[in-house]
């Protein structure tokens, strides 16, 4: 028993879909807000203290984020199914 | 003919009328569903051609339907007559936003399911055991491309309004719901049996193999060509295939999936 061309079968359906969805000639240029950084000049001797400040406050970020991230992902988890087929 | 006799092959029959049976009460939910989205996509503003491909795909499934009650009978296991299509299931998480809610249920319905349904058809025609049976299989394999067609249509617009990095996480859910629990499990030797084949029915590896192949080499790729992170979906095919004994799929070659 032969399988099906699997490639032959993405082309089918995934860019029959793209085709149909018509995006080539209105694909968004809207890829969400950039980050935005504030640079401010300051005097040498406050640059290191601002910098130490800064580090710190970028771990405590990256961890919320990242617990936020986890959290998400069990939540994600917990919701959410998926439609039964042949 | 199935080896082992007749009773073998009345197991295999049995077996054959309870997966038509079983793909009868899909097609009906799934027409619910195809109604609901085609209402849900034109209060969204969604493209007229997507709506109306909602509303025929809604239609198609009724004649499935109809076409996978006569199998079924035909085997010796008729179904309810008359009696209204269930209310499907909702499949979205109920956080999402409406917009995405209806991205999520035609990726799991059309980009998930039918694609998996497409290949499971197209691979059922070979060996279909006569002529209607295979008539039915290449009508049912026709309109299912259609059906998943939608679902990457719907993921194409969605993608281009930046709206679907929310849907990584999910995969393994969507994945989990779309298949049967024993899909990567043994099962017992008669749903193994080739003879199926020949009522329309993949034996039970057939069935998880081709599985595996069409998330590999069509969802994924699929999926990361409209920026789908797929990573979570990977892990958890990777986990079923390793609890089941498989060896690990290799990695992607590019992360861009289209050929």
């Amino acid at each position: 028993m032969s399988m099906p061309n699997v490639r032959k079968l993405l082309r089918v359906l995934v860019a029959g879909g793209v085709a149909l969805a018509g995006v080539e000639a209105a694909r968004a240029q809207d890829k969400g807000a950039a980050a935005t950084e504030n640079a401010e000049k300051g005097k040498e001797k406050d640059q290191d203290a601002k910098a130490k400040a800064d580090k710190e406050r970028q771990d405590q970020e990256k961890k919320a984020r990242e617990k936020k991230a986890e959290e998400a992902k069990k939540a994600a988890e917990s919701e959410g199914g998926g439609v039964k087929g042949w | 003919m199935s080896a082992g006799g007749p009773r073998a092959a009345g197991n295999v029959r049995a077996l054959a009328a309870s997966a038509w049976e079983f793909r009868w009460k899909v097609e009906r939910e799934a027409e619910v569903r195809f109604e609901s989205l085609a209402a849900r996509l034109e209060a969204l503003d969604a493209p007229a051609h997507l709506v109306e491909l909602a509303r025929r795909s809604a239609a198609d499934e009724r004649r499935h339907a109809a076409h996978c009650a006569r199998l079924a009978a035909g085997l010796g296991r008729p179904v309810p007559a008359r009696t209204p299509p269930p209310p499907p299931e909702p499949v979205a998480p109920t956080a999402l936003a409406e917009e995405d809610a209806v991205t999520y249920e035609l990726v799991a319905a059309c980009c998930v399911t039918e694609s998996v349904s497409v290949a499971v058809l197209t691979t059922l025609l070979p060996a279909a055991g006569d002529a209607s049976l295979r008539a039915v299989l290449h009508e049912l394999a026709e309109d299912e491309v259609s059906h998943a067609r939608l679902g990457w249509a719907q993921l194409a617009v969605a993608a281009a309004r930046g709206r679907i990095a929310f849907l990584g996480p999910y995969l393994p859910a969507m994945l989990r719901g779309s298949i049967d629990d024993d899909l990567f499990q043994p099962v017992e030797p008669d749903r193994e049996d080739e003879a199926l084949l020949a009522l329309g029915v993949l034996p039970h590896a057939t069935q998880r193999e081709l599985f595996v192949r069409v998330l590999e080499d069509v969802v994924f790729p699929g999926l990361e060509g409209s920026g789908v992170d797929t990573a979570a979906g990977r892990e958890w095919l990777a986990a079923r295939r390793a609890a089941a004994g498989e060896r690990p799929a290799p990695a992607p070659q590019s992360s861009r999936g289209f050929p």
